[in-house]
């Protein structure tokens, strides 16, 4: 489904970095190469700076790789970025929606701009609204519901348009257990409707929960690509931190 | 639906659903011309109050000076003040129980006598603004006075003031009357148009641009399946119509104020503003206002999505309008006129032409060239406006 050839990525650094590092690019992502079955869950884990973010773009067709290519369903995102859009839901940390805006108003917004046609926006925003229980505050300007109703609300325009790919940026960063498990259903009904879903978290018990595969980065390279259970059994650690920490510690 | 609508739509209505810009896009124009009468109405009945009001004048050696002595006691303003002493008027003066005094010297009536000129001392301290008509009344009396006692003198020696004048200076000034007044509210009134311009850019435009940015909305919008130069072309839009509503609404109040003056504006002000009444200013008033509006939105669109934090661009954009209002004194200051060269100066020839606009003296080519080089000046702007939304290290920073 979506698959990653020797993807590289660099950013042209501001002087005064330039002075602090010595180098006029910053790499943020080096030559990582997966693929993503599709209907597969692929969690991304790494530290801060390691990459994930810009990884997540770049599959998102919202920056271009420096190097290397990257296909989603046998289309190039370099030559494809607006059909790859449209099959994709993204949602980044703390994502905010626009707080003058309703919930009903916000979910047309995004279904109308992802093409989805009067009717059937309609009656997803319904199935929706039903699912993730927004009818009672659909007409509420976002600005006056509380962060859990917010998330439920982004949820509902990441899905609206019925995405192929979920692209999840640290979606339960900052948030508490009741919103992160709206995040977690998300996955899992996603899943469940064979959905492929890439997320990147620091959360372990959301990865050992929900994750097929798993691609660990580490200073912008790829440490770690694999099937979870098998990087769970035959990676030295008592717990899943451990072996995390080991993982980056192999690669130094 | 069009997706350049549909992201037009959404801004349009999260502008008119934020009550604060709101506040400042509907009021802050509108408010232009009320404001003005306000301002007029407040400095009119200040000067009549002070021409009321009574002015304590202290005076030394009043009965050396007979014939001004009836002048002040004929001026019912006026609250002599006889009993101070030279050494006092300072303390007096800074006390405020006299506001001006005069010390008129002992030899006054011999100077007069024997065709000297005798030194009258008016002591005062500036205040500024109508603080100081209280001086000018008494400098008015005493030149009065001075005339009073030249006439007399000449009348002594048997000479008229003809023969006294060899020379008579008459100033003929060709610019008709409208050009006068319409060079002096063209000077002015381009400048509060292009102030509230670019305020109201301003404004917006921090939302627009670095505040979608810090919200991390726009990361939201640019993983839509939206071309980018559509959504700049969206955000366009947006902030033309509103840049372009800010000095309209301006003009629109500032003329109907004039159609329908209140009685208080005096009449050298309703004179001075005769020239923006006339339909063909107004139309050529917007026509430049077009291009400026566009600039001004493209530039502070431009500016903010450059920016990486709202406090950054707010910065920017408050330095931008600083520089901007300082070169719109330029040709206030030096006079210049609009010509090949001149027409071709951003900002500037549109702030020229405005002013040869409401002076009636302006022609089709110099109006072309101003109109063209804005266009010349816009379409780099958007270039690069459409380079900036194409750098991912802009516009996914910080």
């Amino acid at each position: 489904m979506i698959q990653l050839q020797h993807v590289s990525k660099q950013f042209k650094r501001s002087r005064a970095d330039r002075k602090k590092y010595g180098t006029a690019f910053d790499d943020a992502v080096q030559d990582v190469s997966f693929h993503c079955p599709k209907g597969a869950t692929l969690g991304l884990i790494g530290p801060n700076g390691a990459g994930k973010t810009t990884l997540l773009r770049m599959i998102a067709a919202m920056m271009q790789p420096t190097t290397g290519t990257i296909s989603v369903a046998g289309k190039s995102c370099a030559t494809h970025s607006a059909s790859i859009r449209q099959q994709m839901g993204f949602m980044t940390t703390n994502t905010q929606l626009y707080e003058f805006l309703t919930a009903d108003e916000t979910v047309n917004f995004y279904g109308r701009i992802n093409q989805v046609d009067e009717s059937t926006l309609a009656q997803r925003k319904d199935e929706l609204f039903s699912l993730l229980d927004i009818h009672a505050f659909a007409d509420k300007r976002l600005a006056t519901l509380s962060t859990g109703m917010k998330q439920k609300v982004n949820i509902a325009r990441t899905l609206i348009h019925d995405p192929k790919i979920l692209l999840l940026d640290e979606p339960t960063t900052g948030l508490d257990v009741i919103a992160s498990r709206h995040i977690t259903d998300l996955i899992q009904h996603s899943k469940a409707n064979q959905r492929t879903v890439i997320f990147s978290t620091h959360r372990f018990n959301e990865v050992k929960l929900l994750c097929d595969d798993i691609v660990v980065m580490n200073h912008g390279r790829l440490s770690y690509h694999g099937r979870f259970n098998d990087f769970e059994r035959n990676t030295v650690g008592a717990t899943l931190e451990e072996k995390f920490i080991h993982q980056l510690e192999v690669q130094g | 639906m069009n997706i350049v609508r549909l992201l037009c739509y959404k801004d349009f209505k999260m502008l008119a659903r934020d009550r604060s810009t709101m506040i400042t896009l509907i009021l802050f124009p509108l408010m232009m011309g009320p404001l003005g009468l306000g301002f007029e109405y407040l400095m009119v009945h200040l000067v009549q109050h002070q021409a009321k009001k009574e002015i304590h004048i202290g005076v030394v050696g009043l009965n050396h000076a007979p014939t001004l002595y009836y002048l002040l006691r004929s001026d019912t303003q006026l609250i002599l003040h006889t009993d101070i002493n030279e050494a006092d008027i300072q303390r007096q003066i800074n006390d405020k129980s006299i506001q001006v005094a005069l010390v008129i010297p002992e030899t006054f009536t011999t100077d007069t006598q024997q065709m000297k000129t005798s030194t009258i001392q008016l002591y005062f301290k500036t205040k500024g603004g109508t603080g100081d008509l209280p001086i000018r009344h008494i400098k008015q009396l005493l030149t009065l006075f001075k005339g009073m006692q030249n006439t007399q003198r000449l009348g002594a020696l048997q000479l008229t003031e003809a023969q006294l004048s060899a020379v008579k200076i008459e100033q003929q000034d060709l610019a008709s009357k409208e050009e006068r007044s319409g060079k002096m509210a063209g000077m002015f009134l381009p400048m509060l148009l292009f102030f509230n311009c670019l305020f109201i850019c301003m404004a917006v435009a921090l939302e627009m641009g670095v505040g979608e940015k810090e919200k991390k909305t726009l990361e939201t919008l640019l993983s839509l399946p939206i071309q980018r130069i559509k959504l700049l072309g969206a955000k366009f839009i947006v902030l033309f119509s509103v840049a372009l509503w800010a000095p309209c609404a301006t003009l629109a109040t500032i003329v109907l104020v004039f159609m329908f003056p209140p009685d208080f504006i005096p009449a050298h002000i309703i004179q001075f503003s005769e020239p923006l009444l006339r339909p063909q200013v107004i139309i050529i008033m917007v026509l430049l206002m077009l291009p400026i509006a566009a600039f001004f939105a493209l530039l502070m669109l431009l500016i903010s999505l450059w920016s990486k934090t709202i406090a950054q661009g707010s910065a920017y954009m408050s330095l931008l309008t600083v520089s901007i209002m300082s070169m719109m004194l330029i040709p206030v200051i030096f006079s210049i006129d609009l010509n090949g060269f001149t027409a071709m100066i951003p900002v500037l020839n549109v702030l020229i032409a405005c002013r040869e606009v409401t002076a009636g003296t302006i022609t089709a080519l110099p109006l072309v060239i101003v109109l063209l080089s804005s266009l010349a000046l816009i379409a780099a702007t958007i270039t690069i406006a459409s380079k900036i939304m194409l750098k991912e290290h802009i516009i996914f920073a910080p």
